[in-house]
């Protein structure tokens, strides 16, 4: 079963298109398989939380890696996001939320019983982000 | 050689892999997929030979415009009889447990 690394604070850039490159909070940033070894950094950083899911197959959560796609290849968007669903928080740390908020990561890793089911229920698609730099309406939409 | 498929995207409930074989005789080495999936064949020539899973194995040539139903598990190989050929993957979105749904949802197993 998995274990996911998951971003609880928004990384941020100046640039629109870069800044919808970046992780947000409720990104998953990896999925591995139950008993990998994180490396201290991923233990330790207070942007990110270790969430063990002995109830979600690794194939279920590698379905939250997955990026916005694109919808027209004939003006690609510089907008697409890195992650096209954003995990909620509150459901995957109900049972440890003293772990979601420290940020000194005293609990290296929490665990959420729970099915694939219901962490994607509580999951939000992030809306598209429009470009500053476009104009009107995309034409092969109709 | 082999070709490099590049600049996928989803249009509406679809996911397309647009698959350009510039020069004939390029080749998309012998795969198969995990669901059922569509090819479009929009511009040129290809011949796909193809090994079902009880082992029967096919050969056939399409010329655009024209498309094929490639069932899921049966390994096919395309190659490009004509330059500038092009032709389009085209998969329904899925969730993870194959239940095919309206939007993109990310998960790669569909495509792959």
């Amino acid at each position: 079963m998995a274990e996911i690394l998951i971003r609880v604070a928004d990384k941020v850039h100046s640039d629109p298109a870069r800044n919808a490159q970046c992780t947000k909070r409720g990104d998953v940033i990896v999925v591995c398989e139950d008993g990998h070894v994180w490396g201290e950094a991923e233990k330790t950083s207070p942007f990110w939380r270790i969430v063990s899911l002995p109830n979600v197959t690794v194939s279920e959560a590698s379905m939250w890696l997955g990026p916005e796609p694109q919808v027209d290849i004939v003006a690609p968007s510089r907008m697409v996001q890195r992650r096209l669903w954003t995990l909620d928080l509150a459901t995957l740390f109900a049972a440890a939320p003293d772990a979601l908020a420290d940020d000194t990561r005293r609990a290296a890793k929490v665990v959420f019983a729970g099915r694939f089911a219901q962490i994607q229920g509580a999951a939000t698609r992030k809306p598209v982000l429009d470009d500053p730099r476009n104009v009107g309406e995309n034409p092969r939409v109709l | 050689m082999s070709c490099e498929m590049k600049k996928t995207f989803v249009l509406g409930n679809i996911f397309i892999r647009p698959m350009p074989l510039p020069k004939a005789g390029m080749v998309v080495n012998g795969h198969k997929h995990n669901f059922d999936h569509a090819t479009q064949v929009l511009r040129g020539s290809i011949l796909v030979k193809a090994k079902r899973p009880d082992g029967t194995v096919i050969e056939r040539r399409f010329d655009a415009p024209d498309y094929f139903l490639v069932r899921a598990d049966t390994e096919h190989e395309i190659t490009a009889l004509a330059d500038n050929t092009l032709a389009w993957c085209v998969f329904s979105n899925r969730m993870p447990d194959g239940e095919v749904v309206q939007q993109y949802t990310g998960w790669e197993e569909a495509y792959m």
